[in-house]
């Protein structure tokens, strides 16, 4: 996985990264499976995998004349982004050995998939019924910005 | 336990990397993507670890979100291509005075 993430930042050609984010995003729903969170996985992969790299790839299609034309993607800034982030995650996985973490049970003791549909409709409504007018506003914007233009 | 929060903080890692060195528009979205999935994935291991659905509920609101902003990104930069003719990010100024 972490391979296919450094794939995501380093190949040339933009398509073969949006095909490495692809691995990536199937095997984070793998780290969910092992983490017992079946229905998260599977939303993962129908709403990333199925949604997300399909609107990435026709956007590629869209603006990139040749697919296979490779420009130079990563010279802006190398130097500052390699000490940033490997400052960030060296401080991180520091930071994480040092913390003692309380074993857990090994399972869940509940049906993940019943808690979090109940958690939706009970704790969480509100918000849920945000994100629903989020995903509508979202989608109108969407469609205002990327139209054709007639008047001009 | 720990495991996944490494692997966590490494996808992070390689995130900000790809946000900051990307010139591609659309190769930062892709960065973003990473970030968020790196979050998802901290979120999972503590709901996890605490035998409590909350972070799930988390997890499925940010993939909601990230689905949106993806879009609203990618209408973005189509819309720039059409007016710049690039997706490169240093190449939009369109607010330079």
């Amino acid at each position: 996985m972490v391979i296919a993430a450094l794939g995501v930042a380093f190949l040339k050609n933009l398509f073969h990264s949006v095909l490495a984010l692809a691995a990536v995003l199937i095997l984070t729903a793998v780290v969910f499976l092992t983490l017992q969170a079946e229905f998260v996985a599977a939303v993962q992969i129908l709403l990333y995998t199925g949604g997300v790299i399909t609107l990435v790839v026709f956007a590629i299609m869209l603006t990139e004349k040749l697919i296979s034309e490779s420009l130079t993607q990563t010279n802006r800034n190398i130097a500052i982004g390699l000490v940033i982030s490997l400052a960030l995650t060296i401080f991180l996985v520091y930071a994480i050995k040092q913390e003692k973490f309380l074993n857990w049970g090994g399972r869940f003791s509940f049906d993940t998939t019943k808690e979090i549909a109940s958690g939706f409709l009970s704790e969480f409504v509100v918000p849920f019924e945000a994100l629903s007018l989020l995903l509508l506003a979202s989608l109108i914007g969407a469609l205002v910005l990327a139209k054709e233009d007639e008047h001009e | 336990m720990s495991n996944y929060l490494i692997l966590s903080a490494l996808v992070f890692g390689i995130g900000i990397f790809t946000v900051i060195t990307r010139r591609n528009a659309i190769g930062i979205l892709l960065g973003i993507e990473l970030l968020l999935n790196a979050v998802n994935i901290n979120l999972i291991a503590f709901a996890f670890m605490r035998d409590n659905a909350v972070g799930m509920v988390f997890v499925l609101f940010t993939i909601a979100i990230t689905v949106a902003e993806v879009a609203l990104g990618l209408a973005i930069v189509i819309l720039i291509f059409r007016l710049k003719k690039t997706v490169q990010a240093d190449e939009v100024n369109l607010l330079r005075g």
